[in-house]
Formats: C-alpha cells, structure tokens, sequence
C-alpha cells in the first residue's frame, strides 16, 4: 500500500506525515502499527522521547534508505568493522555531539537497527586512535582516577600496552 | 561360496540335514557377497545380525502369505513344538536375516508337516503353519508344563487386526494361558519396537519372529486401548515376573541409595538436614528414651576419643529426666538454633573461639563431629536451662557471632570440656568456602574457558559486592552528610536539571561505590589472587585511606591539612562528577555504551578505561566481548590474570609466551 501515511508526533507536539513504509523502518513503530491496528491515516503516533528536530532528522535517514535491504542480525562472532559507513551517512552525521547523541537516543528507541549501528560506529570513530586525555576532552569528561588508582589501572592493564 | 566365520560356526537347523538343504541355503547367500564380508569386518555377532536388517525388507516368504493358518482348525501336539535351547538362541538371533528366516520356515513347514515318529502328518505339504511359538525364558520358568502349541495367527498380511479365537492351548492354567494369549495378541498387533514405526500391524514388512524377542525383552506396557480378553491379566505368569523383576530391580537400588546417602553424608546439605530431621523427630514426650540415647552415643563417643565424657554424662543423664515437656519442646528449638560443636579433641584449643569446621580438614571427620554433637547438644543445652545460664542470649541475639559457652556455673564441664556455639549460617558458610577455593585455579590458569569461568567470578563478585555495598554504602552517607555541609550552589543547581530519560541506567552514586567495590581486593597486595574475600570489618576504613589520600589530584592546591583531607577530597570529587554529569556521553545509557564498545579493540578499549571511572567499569564489562591475546610476553603477571578474567574475554590467545613461565604461574596458583 504505497503512499498510505501515518502522523509521526514528537515530544514538542510537531506532527510528521511519514509513509508507512518509511514509518516500519523503526520497529517500535511497526509493532504500534501491527499490534494497536492503527491503520487509519487520522491516528497519531506519539513519541514523546523524540523531539521535533531529531525526529526529522530520523525521517531524513530512514527516507533515504526506505529501499536497503533488512538489516542482518547480530551475529556477535562477527568482526566489528567502523570502516563500512556509506558515505551519504557520514556526511548525515556531520552533526554536533548533541545531536549525534540525541540521535542514538532516539535510534534506540525507535528500534530503528541501521540508524542505531551507524551512530555507534561513528562514535566509536570518535574513540579510536585517541590517548585518555583526547578522549577527554572530546567528550568534556574529567579524570576522576585518583593517582594510585590510575597507577593501579595502568599496571593491570600492562599487558596490551606496546612493549 | 564366501563362508564366513559366522557362518562357519552357526548350527543349521534342518529336520533331516540333508545335503540338497546346505546346498540351497548357501546358494541363497551367495548373491551378498559384499554386504556380508563388510558386515564380517564391522563388528561381532549380533551386530552384524542387526545390520542386516537394514539390506533388505523382511518379507515373510510367498507361501507363508495370505492363507489362514489351519492351525487354528487342527491344532498340533505338543510335543512337536518342544524344541531344544539351540533352536531358541537360532531363531532368536537370527530374527533380522532374511535368508536365514526364510529357510527356518521352510524348515519348520517340513517339521511340521511331520509327526514326531516320522509319519506325515495329515494336512498338505503348502499348509501355511506358522512358525511354533517359542516361550520366553522368565515365563518358561514359571510355566513348566504349559507349552504353546502355537503362536499367533500371522498378522502381517491383515488389513485390519482381528483376534482368531481357536488358538488353542494345551495348558493346565486356563486363565493364565488365555490372559498370556492376550498378552502374545498385543504383542503381535503392536509393533516391536518404538524406534521402527513402519512395523505396523497392518504392513508385511514386520518379521514374524520380532514378537518373540518382544515378548522375551517384554519391557513394554501393553497398550490400554486394547481390549482386555481375561480380567485376570494382571496375575499372568508373565506380568508376575515382571513384578518380581521389578522387585528385584529396584530394592536393591533403593538400599543403594541409602547406603549412598550415608556415605555422603559429609556434604553440608545433608549434615545440616540431617540435623534439622533428627531434632525435630525428637520426641518430647519420650524423655528418658532421648536419655538412653544420647548416653548410648556418649558413650560410643567416649570409646572414640577420651574418656573422662562418659561419667560426666552418666552424671547428667538424670537430667532429662526431670524436665517436662515444655522444656524439652524449647530445647528442642533452641538446638536447631545454635548446634554445639565442642574441641576436646585439640586440647591446645581449648579456649579458642574459632569454628572448629575449619581445623578439620576432611570431610568425614566432620561428619563426625557433627554427628557427635547433634546429640551433644541436647545434653548440653538441657544442662544449660537447668543451672539458668546467663550467656545462652548470646546465641539467640546474634546467631552470627559465634560464642564461647563457658560453663562457669557446672563444676564438672569446667575443666574438661568447652563448647563454642557455630551457628548454622557460619557452618554453612565455611562449607560453601570450599568449591569457591578449588574452583579459584581455574580462573587464573591458561586453559581458561569462559563457562567455567563465569559462574564463579559471578558468584565472588557477589559475594564481594553484597558484603562491600553495604558497608561502601554506610560510608557514603556519612561522606554525603560531611559533603553537605561544605556543598557549594553547583550541585543544587545540577539537582534541578531534569533528569534524562534512562535515568535509570545512571545511578552515579551506585556507580562510585561500584568502583570502590571494584577497586577494593586490588588493594590488598599479599594476596594478588582474587580469591573470595569475606567483607571484612576494616573495609571502611581501607576505603577511608584511599579516599583521604594526601596525595592531591592533579590541578589541586597543596595538600591541606589532615583533618580537612577527607571533605575536601570528597568535594573535589564531587565536582568532578558533577562536571562530568553534564557530559552527555557520560550520561549515555550502559546498554548503548555496550553497542559501541565492541567495535573498539583491546588497546582502544584500555585507552578509553583511562578516562574516568565510568568508562573503566563500562571496559570491565563482559558486554564489550573481550578478545584479548598476549604476544610475545617474557613475563607475565598475576595482576592481569586478574584483571583478564574480570573481563570475562570470549576469546584469550597467548601466542610466543613462555611455557614454563605459565607452568612458574600454575605452580604459584597451586602452591597458594
């Protein structure tokens, strides 16, 4: 049923026309769908953890990959890759931390697996090849390791440093 | 003709052996030339007999198909179906060769065409005679004199399953034979075995030989849906030795299970119930008979170890005696509280108050020793009411502590025996030590698998946490209560900001204490194993020291004074967290942090440890999936076996380490 539409409400009362279609990517809307039977174009799903500004920018992803294929289970022998990130995603990303966060959050929620994979890998990207102190002040964290206790932590982690 | 050395040793049974019988037989067998040597070479005997039976579909032979057995019409003597053991144990093994049943039942066509004195008997040469049935060993015991002079109809070329009711049988037991009839009808109808359900009544397929080796294993329940032809069934011969058997099977095991039971009786759940079952099945109404006993084993408790008890509790003996039944219902409670556990056996212990469990290395002295005192106690207690000792509130308040009875009122007990009160929780306690210490080598050695590892690292943290939370949790209170005093306007403003959403996944005092807990036994530098500790009264104060430690952070003025270390320390930290707190990806739920966290590798995830607190405890994670690999390592150190097996890694490699340098750490694990 192409071009059928549901309302999408965010938490600051914004209301968003999605296509079902589009709307199913998150699992936590297609199990409203499915479960609740709204099927009628006059209901509305509220989402009250999304505001208006992310829930479009959800809509954005999910617009865009309305046609990929469902995404592969977890399979957790899987080798981990962060390199795989297309590059209409990277450029979607290209966002403050807030947002990137606010993102996950919402990705989470929603249950929408490919949003929530390609900002954790970007924010593993935030992490990767970074000293403590770099991945400090990325994030705005202080240290909170006391002296012996960050000596303690470095010798029981000796063992992957370089030798 | 390939004659294999079954076949070779296998006794043809022929009623007139006659050379044109060998001849046919083994010009049957000769087209299976490849499927009998290969079953020659697979197994002995009977196996190749029951893979046989896979080559081919059993068939009854042509002339043995649909025709009604004249044997219901005439029936046959006796004495021509008593055959011999060999012709048993023949038929029997040979039920899956089709070769073989065929030429036995052409050869029990020839016997049973044929008297027993050679005359011919009077029906035609192709009369379709079922094969004699053959009684099954346990039955033939019981009925001596009852022999089958048939078996069942054959069943097998049938479309739907009739009884024929002139089966006859020359019997002395009517009610017997006619329920064992039955019994041979259900057989037949059913198929033999569960595992081949093509071996339907209503197929040609089932041998008819597989009722006998059914009947003869007959571990099978008829099926209830069978009409029952005698209402006697259940007294067959047949059931009776199943009965028997069944008797017979289970008494024994059933003695050995107790006589199991005895002997382990050393584990702590059976002493611990033992002593439980046995003080509540003291009865308080039989007083002297609870006397008698608890002299009788005094005095066998005597003959084993010393012998000044027994005419101290021939002394006491008369005590029970004396006391009514209320008493004796309260002493009977009070026992289950407090078990008396006395050490004459040390004397140099006398005067200790350390749980005597633990001087006794094994189990059976254990066993002993709380077999001894279960009725000790009793004795001991009774004695206690009766002088009104004022130290018995001791067990009773406080079951935990363990407590020196020191019977100052008693002139007797005073220089002989004393008595230390292990309560039941500390028995246990020290018993359940036990696995947790094997169980530590593996944690620590190199053929780790996380299986093993997880339950017992589960079961230490918890151990740890339960005990260290409680007290960490004290102690931040009284933290919090210095702290609030001090509190600048920061943390009421941080208290006003909503709370996120998964606030839930944020407890960061919970967190704090964590790490505490965390960071606790690793203090402790005699003992880098990670053994389980039990929470010890100085952890406090521990925690103290490391909280007021006067080495400052780093951006801090110079050390304060000592009796401000502690607030100023602790509102430093406080801000730090609150700083913090304000970091969204500090706030980030763990469950979304577990979904970044494996795409980094081991030196990214020891980078990201370093940050702070939160994170480190995020990297300990068995959530991050650990694939941790040790190259080229001369030295390796217990700490990060530690730390390591905190991990919980899914996958640890040691590659280019020195073997004897895991031996030197194997050998240190065990040494300690």
């Amino acid at each position: 049923m192409a071009g059928h539409k549901i309302k999408l409400q965010s938490s600051d009362g914004d209301t968003f026309d999605v296509e079902v279609e589009i709307a199913k990517q998150s699992a936590t809307i297609k199990t409203m769908l499915e479960d609740l039977g709204m099927d009628e174009e006059e209901d509305v799903i509220p989402l009250p953890n999304v505001n208006s500004a992310i829930l479009k920018k959800v809509i954005q992803w999910a617009t865009h990959h309305k046609d990929d294929p469902p995404p592969p289970e977890d399979d957790e022998n899987r080798e981990k890759n962060t390199n795989d990130i297309s590059s209409w995603d990277q450029d979607f990303l290209k966002v403050d931390q807030g947002t990137l966060f606010e993102l996950i959050l919402a990705a989470n929620y929603l249950d929408i697996k490919g949003l929530l994979d390609v900002t954790c890998k970007t924010v593993a990207n935030m992490i990767k090849g970074k000293t403590p102190e770099e991945i400090r002040r990325t994030f705005n964290i202080k240290n909170d390791f006391t002296p012996q206790e960050e000596e303690q932590i470095k010798k029981e982690n000796e063992w992957c440093e370089e030798k | 003709p390939p004659i294999s050395l079954y076949d070779a040793n296998r006794p043809i049974v022929t009623p007139s052996s006659t050379s044109s019988m060998n001849e046919s037989y083994f010009t049957h067998t000769t087209p299976d030339i490849h499927k009998f040597s290969r079953r020659v070479e697979l197994s002995s005997g009977y196996n190749i007999l029951k893979n046989r039976n896979s080559s081919r579909p059993t068939r009854l032979p042509a002339y043995l198909q649909g025709r009604t057995p004249l044997a219901q019409l005439n029936p046959l003597p006796t004495s021509l179906t008593t055959s011999n053991s060999d012709d048993n144990r023949q038929r029997r093994l040979s039920f899956t060769d089709h070769n073989r049943m065929q030429h036995l039942a052409y050869s029990q066509q020839i016997l049973q065409q044929f008297n027993v004195d050679g005359t011919r008997r009077p029906f035609s040469s192709d009369s379709p005679l079922p094969p004699p049935l053959q009684l099954p060993p346990s039955a033939a015991a019981t009925t001596l004199n009852s022999y089958y002079t048939s078996s069942a109809p054959p069943v097998h070329n049938r479309t739907v399953y009739e009884p024929i009711e002139p089966l006859k049988l020359i019997s002395t037991q009517e009610d017997n034979s006619i329920a064992a009839l039955s019994r041979e009808l259900r057989a037949a109808a059913y198929p033999t075995t569960r595992k081949s359900a093509n071996h339907s009544p209503t197929r040609e397929t089932s041998p008819p030989t597989t009722r006998y080796s059914t009947r003869t294993n007959s571990k099978r329940v008829p099926p209830r849906s069978l009409p029952k032809i005698h209402a006697n069934e259940q007294q067959t011969p047949i059931s009776n030795v199943k009965m028997a058997h069944f008797y017979h099977h289970h008494e024994p095991e059933k003695n050995l299970s107790i006589t199991e039971d005895r002997l382990q009786s050393s584990s702590t759940a059976s002493l611990l119930l033992d002593q439980f079952f046995n003080t509540e099945q003291t009865p308080t109404k039989e007083t002297p008979t609870l006397a008698h006993e608890m002299i009788s084993m005094s005095n066998e408790k005597s003959h084993r170890e010393h012998s000044q008890a027994n005419p101290i509790l021939m002394r006491h003996s008369s005590l029970p005696n004396g006391a009514d039944d209320t008493t004796m219902s309260f002493v009977s409670k009070y026992a289950r509280l407090a078990p008396i556990v006395s050490y004459q056996t040390l004397p140099s212990n006398r005067n200790s108050s350390t749980n005597p469990i633990d001087e006794h290395s094994t189990n059976m002295s254990r066993s002993f020793m709380l077999e001894i005192n279960h009725h000790e106690q009793m004795f001991d207690i009774l004695h206690d009411l009766s002088s009104f000792h004022n130290e018995n509130s001791i067990t009773t308040d406080d079951l935990l502590q363990t407590s020196e009875m020191i019977h100052t009122d008693c002139t007797i007990n005073e220089s002989d025996e004393n008595y230390s009160y292990v309560p039941l929780k500390e028995q246990m306690k020290s018993m359940n030590e036990i696995p947790l210490l094997e169980l530590d080598e593996l944690e620590t050695s190199s053929d780790i698998s996380e299986s093993q590892l997880v339950p017992i690292i589960y079961a230490k943290e918890l151990e740890n946490e339960i005990g260290l939370l409680q007290k960490a949790h004290l102690l931040k209170q009284q933290q919090r209560s210095n702290a609030m005093n001090n509190e600048n306007d920061r943390m009421n403003d941080n208290s006003s900001i909503p709370p996120p959403a998964n606030m839930e996944l944020l407890n960061f005092e919970a967190l704090e204490e964590e790490f505490t807990t965390s960071h606790q036994p690793r203090h402790d530098d005699n003992t880098p194993l990670p053994s389980p500790k039990v929470p010890s009264p100085t952890v406090a104060s521990v925690m103290m020291e490391v909280s007021s430690s006067p080495i400052p952070t780093k951006s801090e003025s110079p050390p304060p004074l000592s009796e401000l270390e502690t607030p100023i320390t602790n509102v430093l930290q406080q801000s730090i967290l609150a700083h913090n707190r304000l970091s969204p990806w500090f706030k980030l739920p763990t469950e979304l942090w577990f979904k970044i966290l494996p795409y980094l590798n081991t030196k990214e995830l020891n980078s990201f440890s370093h940050v702070c607190k939160r994170f480190y405890l995020l990297v300990q994670d068995q959530a991050c999936r650990h694939q941790i690999m040790l190259y080229r390592r001369k030295r390796l150190e217990q700490i990060w076996f530690d730390a390591i097996g905190q991990r919980k890694p899914i996958a640890l490699s040691f590659i280019e380490c020195r073997q004897e340098i895991l031996e030197n750490v194997q050998h240190n694990i065990e040494n300690e």
